[in-house]
């Protein structure tokens, strides 16, 4: 159980390497809700190896060798909207686990059994789906989101949770939103 | 009556041996216009959260809203 605590863990595994690049959103994430985000490892582990499986299909369905960061962006939205590996926790979980002896070092501040925000936590994983999503996506060349309202990106946050989308799906709206950098 | 055995979730591999297991964990696999290590992923969402804070902060404040 300790394992699915990042904040007890120094030095994260080689394996883990892509959960410390997005571990920044992650805490940004939880600023902006005014919660302590934890990330189930093995399920973002498995996020990372089926987004793998899903660009490897494109390979040999589409013939694509090289399929385009929208694509990739999608796919991992797609499956961390779908494993959903993040949640929240809260001081009366905290001290359930110090009663069997596992402790994390966590800001106390941020455990409260908050109630009031309308549930906009049940979405942590769709918020950081469409984060991370529209990071990958976004490069030189295209640059997501700049066309996004917060109206628009708040409904596609929303949509992940309650409509059904695929990875293709999810890949089409970043791509809709792009717009190529000019200057 | 046997004692019954609940197994612990693990990653579906599906096939993928230990050395592709590696090379999934990075997003950028099978790009090769896109460096393929995590520094560009992690410098990819530090540069779209500070481009688009504003953007992301306001989605939230609807959420907490009571805006679904």
């Amino acid at each position: 159980m300790s394992e699915s605590c990042f904040f007890s863990k120094k030095d994260p595994p080689e394996s883990l390497a892509v959960y410390a690049a997005i571990e920044g959103e992650v805490e940004r994430t939880a600023d902006l809700m005014n919660r302590t985000i934890i990330c189930d490892q093995k399920i973002f582990q498995d996020c990372c190896v089926q987004t793998h499986k899903a660009v490897r299909a494109l390979n040999v369905i589409d013939g694509v060798n090289d399929p385009n960061c929208l694509k990739v962006a999608g796919a991992f939205a797609f499956w961390i909207r779908k494993l959903k590996p993040f949640r929240f926790i809260g001081a009366r979980e905290l001290a359930d686990y110090a009663a069997i002896g596992i402790t994390c070092v966590l800001n106390v501040e941020l455990l409260g059994e908050k109630g009031d925000d309308h549930g906009a936590h049940l979405f942590i994983n769709e918020i950081l789906a469409v984060a991370i999503g529209c990071s990958i996506a976004s490069n030189g060349q295209q640059q997501v989101i700049e066309l996004f309202s917060n109206r628009v990106y708040h409904d596609l946050i929303v949509g992940l949770r309650y409509r059904a989308y695929s990875e293709n799906a999810v890949a089409m709206v970043l791509e809709a939103a792009s717009a190529p950098v000019v200057g | 009556m046997g004692k019954r055995v609940v197994k612990s979730f693990s990653v579906n591999t599906d096939g993928l041996s230990k050395g592709e297991l590696d090379k999934a964990l990075h997003p950028f696999m099978r790009n090769s216009a896109v460096p393929n290590d995590c520094e560009e992923l992690k410098r990819r969402v530090d540069r779209f959260h500070e481009k688009n804070k504003d953007v992301i902060s306001g989605a939230i404040q609807l959420l907490k809203g009571g805006s679904f």
